[in-house]
């Protein structure tokens, strides 16, 4: 069970009541950071602020182009195919293309997955 | 198309335990939150484009696997250079070594006038006039709903670029109404912090701090200069 206070606990103190202003919380974020590296101990305080604008770029910029792969398909809803295909389109999306091939090999053969799933 | 695939085991890549939603708690650590990510999403498409919730999915994990690529090289960085703690800089670097260099002009931005606003809410509280400020947030929406309260009425929509100026309290300058802009006297000199506005999107495109211009120069860079409320001295 958890409880809000949990979730507010890991924020430091002067980033609390900050979420606000930034559309993605950055405690979340600053989480996901100390996840990707052992060797990831300290952050500073504007770290997670340049994050929670910059996935909001991220997150633009992959939508638009996998928008435009739905519209090559004369549809109007975007689906994780469409994520996948720009994904591969694009160059500065590279460290991206495990992870999408992955989820949609498993998706595609949802009997079998194990044998189809690529080691991450 | 493929269809819904209803109950796709979204996590499949990660953990295919069940092919219920994936589960909470897991959520917590790895992702961003879904609804945020939805939000961003459908501001970069037409009204009339959907998302399916596999593509948002998709995104999600997409979104946490990004901050792990940026984080790492900036951490190995930070290693090189013997140093302990990951800061902004760091992931700007990282971000333009990655092929990601075109979000380095708006994230500086982001992040100047994120200083900014922290250095006066810091700064100048003990003053006791920066009862306006303190609310302004770096965030485009609220930045103009605040700027607009407590400015001399601004209209953004119709100029190329709006200047949200602060001026000294003891200069005297003609403003009449409330979208009016102010007319430099050319003679005079004037500090003041400039946010320069997209009309389109209202992002702010720049900002200079403490400029410092003589009347005309100011009208010649700057077309239509609003007023706030003064709080530069």
């Amino acid at each position: 069970m958890r409880q809000p206070g949990t979730y507010s606990g890991m924020l430091s103190a002067n980033m609390a009541g900050r979420v606000g202003p930034h559309s993605l919380p950055l405690a979340r974020i600053k989480k996901i950071m100390k996840k990707s590296g052992d060797d990831v101990k300290m952050i500073s305080g504007e770290a997670p602020i340049v994050f929670s604008k910059a996935c909001e770029l991220f997150i633009e910029e992959l939508t638009k182009r996998s928008w435009m792969v739905t519209m090559q398909g004369k549809r109007r809803t975007l689906h994780k195919e469409d994520v996948a295909s720009a994904v591969v389109a694009t160059d500065i999306f590279d460290f991206l293309v495990n992870l999408v091939s992955e989820s949609t090999t498993a998706n595609n053969v949802t009997d079998v997955p194990e044998e189809n799933v690529g080691t991450l | 198309m493929a269809a819904e695939a209803p109950a796709s085991p979204g996590g499949g890549s990660h953990e295919s335990g069940d092919q219920s939603p994936r589960s909470n708690v897991r959520e917590q650590d790895r992702y961003l939150p879904i609804a945020n990510i939805s939000r961003i999403m459908k501001k970069a498409l037409p009204a009339n484009g959907k998302i399916a919730k596999d593509a948002k999915e998709t995104v999600q994990e997409c979104v946490s696997e990004f901050i792990s690529f940026i984080t790492s090289e900036a951490s190995d960085k930070c290693q090189r250079e013997k140093r302990k703690t990951i800061n902004g800089d760091d992931l700007l670097w990282a971000m333009a070594t990655l092929g990601f260099e075109d979000y380095i002009d708006p994230l500086k931005i982001y992040l100047a006038r994120y200083r900014e606003m922290e250095g006066d809410t810091k700064g100048s509280t003990k003053g006791g006039d920066s009862s306006a400020k303190k609310d302004v947030q770096p965030s485009p929406n609220t930045q103009l709903a605040h700027q607009g309260s407590f400015s001399q009425g601004v209209n953004y929509g119709n100029s190329q670029h709006a200047i949200v100026a602060s001026f000294p309290t003891t200069t005297t300058f003609a403003t009449t109404t409330a979208s009016a802009i102010l007319q430099p006297q050319p003679h005079l000199y004037y500090a003041f912090t400039a946010i320069v506005i997209s009309p389109k999107s209202g992002e702010i495109q720049s900002l200079e701090k403490n400029k410092s211009f003589n009347g005309d120069a100011m009208q010649a860079v700057y077309p239509k200069i609003y007023l706030s409320q003064s709080n530069s001295n």
